[in-house]
């Protein structure tokens, strides 16, 4: 029997292979960092914010996004949106989670056949 | 503490971790974004922020230690990958130098009581000479062990920076095939010949001298050469006894012509019996002479080392080749 510590582990491997992915479907109009966690984890993918933060500081370096400050009346906050690199990036990362997904579609339901 | 201090306290943590170049630009956000959560929290509670829960928020951001690696590509000096292998070679070292250590402090002339001779060993080899560097034996034993995982952290630092920067010449080679079972009948019929050799010289040391200088060698080097009386009555049995069991393997060895289980078990106990005994022979003398003994003893200590490694090598090949057989 799989405790439940082992299914926790293996959940959050899982969703760490898309939490990029997810971030990026929410950046083609510029946010800043908590309200793109409030708009994940209102469409059901809540990331930890120690996660999410630093995600964007890195995609930023490695030129998926720009960001700049902005006051809007408010407290200064650093808004991110998708670069022209970014959004050819996230093109090509749909396809393959499009991919990924038909391929493990057809995986789980052949192990449903197979299952005793 | 106020919640916002917490906060700034923990932003400065980090900051104080990350490049140069990002920090203030970093810590002026993570604070902003902290603030911002924690208000959210406020509000969802139905109460003011406190103490609490900003505590309760920075922890699960993380260590600041964790939560700055996450800002910039992290540096390995070891490669994760590496990090059981150097684990375990700092302890197989670690213990072969302590115990190396141990066996030189017992053959000093001063090592009488248990506490002395642990004194002594743990304020040079042992770890105490980094917590007690002013004592004298730590400065004439420089870090007593410690120089051997530093040693280990460079080398595999090197390795780990010639793998990421030259990847193509890095890459994993299939070893050419060896058939280590294969006896070199010749080889060992040398080994065989060169032992008796050496047993014969070395109980009749004069014959070398005899050889060279056709029987006119100075009477100190005659005596430079002589056997300690104890040696040859206590400890030379031994000797000769462990090196027959050791020369009749090889002979069977050669007859056979095949290293087999039996044959390789035998031989990683004799290395290991080797070991010990010539860890006792350090004990006592050998050589009348005090030069000659003390010379003989330093050829000693390396051949201890040499079959220490030897057999080390030749156990684990063993246990590889049990760990390779079906489980039940």
């Amino acid at each position: 029997m799989v405790t439940g510590d082992a299914y926790d582990k293996l959940e959050l491997e899982l969703r760490r292979g898309v939490v990029v992915l997810a971030a990026l479907s929410q950046l083609h109009t510029a946010r800043y960092g908590y309200e793109l966690r409030q708009s994940l984890s209102e469409n059901g993918m809540p990331i930890e914010e120690g996660t999410l933060y630093p995600l964007l500081r890195r995609l930023e370096s490695q030129g998926v996004l720009t960001s700049e400050w902005r006051t809007d009346g408010g407290p200064p906050r650093r808004y991110y949106v998708l670069s022209t690199a970014g959004h050819e990036l996230y093109g090509r990362l749909t396809s393959a989670w499009q991919g990924l997904n038909n391929t493990m579609d057809l995986l789980l339901k052949g192990g449903e056949r197979h299952e005793p | 503490m106020n919640p916002d201090d917490l906060i700034q306290n923990y932003v400065d943590d980090v900051a104080r971790l990350l490049p140069r170049g990002q920090r203030r630009d970093v810590a002026f956000e993570l604070r902003a974004l902290l603030t911002e959560e924690l208000a959210a929290k406020a509000a969802e509670s139905g109460r003011p922020a406190d103490e609490a829960m900003a505590r309760e928020l920075v922890l699960a951001f993380g260590r600041p230690a964790e939560a700055a690696a996450r800002y910039h590509p992290g540096l390995n000096v070891i490669d994760p990958a590496d990090s059981r292998r150097f684990l375990r070679l700092t302890l197989i070292g670690l213990a072969v130098i302590w115990l190396l250590g141990l066996v030189d402090i017992l053959r000093r002339p001063l090592a009488t009581d248990p506490l002395t001779v642990l004194g002594t060993w743990w304020t040079s080899y042992g770890l105490g000479a980094l917590w007690w560097p002013g004592a004298p034996p730590a400065t004439s034993y420089g870090l007593g062990a410690l120089w051997w995982p530093g040693a280990l952290v460079a080398g595999f630092a090197a390795a780990a920076w010639f793998r990421r920067s030259r990847p193509e010449r890095a890459a994993w080679e299939p070893r050419r095939r060896r058939d280590r079972d294969h006896v070199n009948r010749f080889g060992y019929l040398a080994v065989i010949a060169a032992a008796i050799c050496g047993l014969l010289l070395l109980f009749n040391p004069g014959a070398i001298l005899d050889f060279f200088w056709n029987g006119r060698a100075a009477a100190s080097a005659y005596r430079a050469l002589a056997l300690d009386e104890d040696f040859t009555s206590s400890r030379a049995p031994w000797l000769v006894a462990l090196l027959s069991l050791q020369l009749a393997l090889y002979a069977v060895l050669i007859v056979r012509g095949r290293w087999q289980p039996l044959t390789r078990r035998i031989d990683i106990g004799l290395t290991f019996a080797g070991c010990a005994f010539l860890t006792w022979l350090l004990g006592g003398g050998i050589f009348a002479a005090e030069p000659a003994d003390q010379t003989a003893k330093a050829f000693i200590v390396l051949i201890v080392i040499a079959y220490l490694i030897d057999a080390g090598v030749k156990l684990r090949r063993e246990l590889g080749r049990a760990a390779y057989l079906p489980s039940a």
